[in-house]
């Protein structure tokens, strides 16, 4: 049977520069609705890079053989880049990532579900989701990278509504994950849905005045600013031209924003990118001011600028740049009352000016203790940081978003 | 087949498998950069038993043993209350086959690209960088069920899309022009002139555009964004796992909408953008017209077998997944308005101040009936007369209140082609209608 170093050895004789990532996804699954879906998922599969004369060639597939037959055969139809290189080794700290083995996530996700039990006393539940895997990752290249990693995650999603005497409050979403069971904080979720029955327990108003500023709170970040500054700080869509973020630019004062691959608990924490690069923490603002922009290797040397390790991908398709964990601080303390929680429709953003509308379905207001009808919140990227006037609470991880609430003033909030 | 009696021995009532076979191919040019960015093979199964009134799923890259059915009997967890609709044995082949070839190489389809990238680029010299991506995926699904059902699909989704930067100063705009097809090699099938004027438009417009004071305004909505309203807004609330906790579910029989508003999900249409070709559905049954919205009352939902047994409704067909790893859902497939009476200009005509909107960037929706689209193409309307272009407009309000405000729709009608996205799976779409005219619509953009 083929196996990875074969078929990496059978590439370099044929003269061919390759590399072979491999993802094997051991996962339990359980989606509670009106009927349960439950699901044993395994699966594994190869991507494959190939390089010759700066030529690149891939094939993926959920087993080696032919891969290699496909990789050469697209390598042949490919343009010669300069650029197209596979990186050397270097020397990784690796993280203990996996807390689990997939039998323990079976029984955590029960424990799991005694707690969504709980909930649906007191709140509508509409659907629960539970997961928990086992992924494991292996980088091999003919240049001498040959790296491996077991990961596990935990996550538990929930959606709900709250009726009160007139109305039924927009459908609100919790969620939250880690790969340590022992840092899943669950507490935290009671809390919030006790908070919501306060502030929804009577009619939603409209509101009528005019916002000068307003909080968001970490989800709210995680489902707006998160994707927006992703696509802006890639060094790819910076050098083309499609990030509205410049280089040394002032965005903002106070404010430092670090893509941090190394929090163990985090759900996309990992010890080497998928390029078998050593994780980096990456300052990318400082003081207010944009100093780096998240590659890989072939981006870093396009643009002649540093390898900040930021590969990601799935075995089906070639490394793109993505940030890992955006860890967010700001110095300034400051509070508002009117609080974002919920945001809708930024896939609708442009991406390449930074510009948004969307909706924002689930607004309260924190002192009176009510919720409004949905705003509009429109605005850009850029407007978004230099508008953040301070912080409030603590940092959460949400996502792949660690960040306090922030209080940010000039979008367009209606 | 043997998978499928050993789950009948172990106990469960009834039993079906899904196998997989897709053949990717995805190339990416970009300004300065050509990249084959998929390409192989993916190839699975899921296996799912209903063992004692629960779903238990296992889903593999593997082959297919007994071992697969212990470990989807052993998941099997749940309140015991799973009941379905049994459908009678059946044996069918679909082939859709291409009226374009997909008869060329590799090579030869990235010179087809090339062109195009040449052709955009000298749109303006103003465009800094074009993204072309170029995907086909060639689909061969079976299914088998313990009902002696034995269902085998082919055909092929491809498709491109071309995004612009333009900058000018301080000035960026980006605009993009998408299609897909079930009908072959999407460089033939679609006119390429077309697409690079409607490109060429959306820059321009951008570059130009003003963003516009929010508000309420009359709006007229083409059928790229009628489309993605019939779809956001009315199609995903009638799906039956999201309407039991929506706004339709209650409101079956009752008039919603003017008598002239017809609102239709459909297995299969002749147009060549309408991509959510289902002929049969993932649980293996034979897809229907589904009319969602009849003469301006709620008609019916769309189920999957499920659904159908719980709101005793027959089978409509709507039962997808993205592929094995993901367990089967309710999913739209072709979803549009029917044509009216009017012209396009009588609609136009007596606006007095109001906005076209001709080209989305994607919606979203709540079951309460919220809905959001992002446009990428719109114009001011003053005094009848389309004026100038507007930049960063998002379109919002509730389903029921933006039905009741429809006071036209027009002869004209056509498909477009989407990806829907929904429990994290993504579903090829087809949506579409005529223009619509809406007396009152928010639309987001500058406060004063």
């Amino acid at each position: 049977m083929t196996d990875i170093y074969t078929t990496i050895q059978r590439a370099k004789d044929l003269g061919y520069s390759a590399e072979i990532f491999m993802a094997e996804l051991n996962e339990i699954q359980v989606k509670r609705e009106k009927q349960y879906q439950n699901m044993h998922i395994f699966e594994r599969g190869y991507g494959m890079r190939l390089i010759k004369d700066g030529k690149l060639g891939f094939a993926y597939g959920n087993k080696l053989d032919n891969l290699l037959d496909l990789a050469i055969d697209s390598l042949r139809a490919s343009k010669e880049d300069k650029f197209n290189v596979l990186p050397s080794p270097e020397k990784i700290s690796k993280m203990n990532l996996k807390f689990f083995d997939i039998s323990e996530g079976e029984e955590k996700i029960k424990e799991l579900m005694n707690y969504g039990n709980e909930i649906r006393g007191l709140v509508n539940v509409v659907s629960e989701y539970y997961e928990a895997l086992n992924l494991k990752v292996k980088v091999v290249s003919t240049e001498g990278v040959d790296v491996e990693e077991d990961r596990s995650l935990l996550s538990f999603s929930m959606a709900y509504n709250i009726r009160n005497d007139v109305e039924v409050s927009p459908e609100i979403y919790e969620y939250k994950s880690s790969r340590d069971p022992k840092q899943f904080n669950i507490e935290k979720i009671k809390d919030k849905i006790a908070l919501m029955k306060k502030m929804y327990g009577s009619k939603r108003e409209r509101l009528e005045r005019k916002l000068t500023s307003v909080k968001f709170t970490p989800k709210a970040l995680a489902e707006l600013f998160v994707p927006l500054f992703s696509s802006s700080i890639s060094l790819e869509n910076y050098s083309r031209g499609k990030s509205p973020l410049k280089e040394e630019e002032l965005v903002g004062s106070n404010l430092e924003i670090i893509d941090n691959p190394l929090i163990p608990n985090a759900p996309y924490s990992r010890s080497f990118d998928t390029e078998g690069l050593p994780s980096k923490l990456n300052v990318l603002i400082k003081e207010g001011k944009v100093i780096k922009f998240l590659s890989n290797t072939y981006w870093s040397l396009k643009a002649g600028k540093e390898n900040t390790h930021s590969s990601s991908r799935s075995y089906s398709n070639l490394p793109f740049i993505s940030p890992s964990i955006l860890e967010v601080n700001v110095k300034d303390n400051s509070e508002n009352e009117i609080v974002i929680d919920q945001v809708q429709g930024v896939h609708t953003s442009n991406f390449d000016t930074g510009e948004f509308s969307v909706v924002a379905p689930v607004v309260w207001n924190e002192k009176e203790e009510k919720a409004y009808r949905e705003l509009t919140v429109s605005g850009n990227l850029k407007e978004l940081l230099r508008g953040i006037e301070g912080k409030t609470g603590e940092k959460e991880l949400y996502g792949n978003l660690y960040s306090p609430s922030l209080i940010i003033k000039g979008v367009n909030v209606s | 087949m043997s998978i499928l009696k050993k789950a009948e021995e172990l106990g469960a009532t009834f039993a079906d498998i899904r196998f997989l076979k897709i053949r990717d191919l995805i190339l990416t040019v970009t300004e300065d950069r050509e990249t084959i960015s998929s390409n192989g093979v993916d190839e699975g199964f899921s296996l799912r038993v209903l063992y004692q009134g629960n779903w238990g799923y296992k889903s593999s890259t593997g082959e297919p043993g007994e071992e697969d059915v212990k470990d989807a009997i052993n998941v099997s967890n749940g309140d015991e209350k799973v009941n379905i609709i049994y459908m009678p044995p059946k044996k069918d082949k679909v082939e859709i086959k291409p009226k374009y070839d997909f008869n060329k190489g590799i090579k030869e389809k990235l010179d087809d690209l090339r062109k195009i990238r040449e052709n955009v680029i000298s749109l303006s010299d103003r465009i800094k960088s074009v993204n072309i991506r170029y995907y086909e995926t060639h689909y061969h699904k079976e299914y088998l069920s313990t009902e002696e059902r034995e269902i085998q699909q082919d055909f092929v989704i491809s498709g491109f899309s071309i995004v612009a930067v333009a900058r000018e100063n301080d000035i960026i705009a980006s605009a993009y022009v998408s299609k897909s097809t079930y009908q072959g090699y999407p460089l033939e099938v679609f006119d390429m002139n077309e697409i690079l004027e409607t490109l060429k438009r959306r820059i321009d417009g951008q570059m130009k555009g003003k963003t516009v004071k929010a508000g309420q305004y009359t709006a007229i909505l083409a059928p790229e964004v009628v489309g993605v309203f019939a779809h956001e807004a009315i199609g995903h609330l009638a799906e039956a796992d999201l309407a039991i906790n929506g706004i339709l579910y209650e409101r079956r029989g009752e008039k919603i909408a003017p008598e002239y508003v017809n609102i239709v999900d459909s297995p299969n249409l002749e147009y060549k953008s309408a991509i959510g070709v289902t002929v049969y559905d993932d649980e293996g049954i034979e897809g229907r017209d589904t009319y969602i919205i009849k003469n301006g009352v709620v008609n019916e939902l769309l189920t999957d077998r499920f659904y159908s047994a719980y709101l005793g409704q027959k089978p409509t067909g709507n039962a997808r997944a993205e592929d094995f790893r993901y367990p089967v859902i309710i999913r739209m497939r072709n979803t549009y308005f029917t044509p009216g009476e009017h012209s396009y200009d009588e609609i136009i005509r007596d606006v007095k101040n109001g906005v076209l909107l001709v080209s989305p960037r994607g919606g979203q929706t709540s079951p309460d009936g919220t809905f959001q689209f992002g446009i990428q193409e719109a114009y001011l309307i003053e005094n009848g007369e389309i004026s100038t272009p507007l930049r960063n407009v998002g379109i919002s309000g509730y389903t029921l209140e933006t039905l009741g405000q429809i006071k036209a729709i027009s002869k004209d009608f056509d498909i477009s082609p989407g990806y829907c996205g929904k429990d994290g799976q993504s579903v090829p779409v087809g949506v579409g209608g005529p223009y619509v005219k809406v007396e009152k619509m928010k639309v987001g953009g500058v406060v004063d």
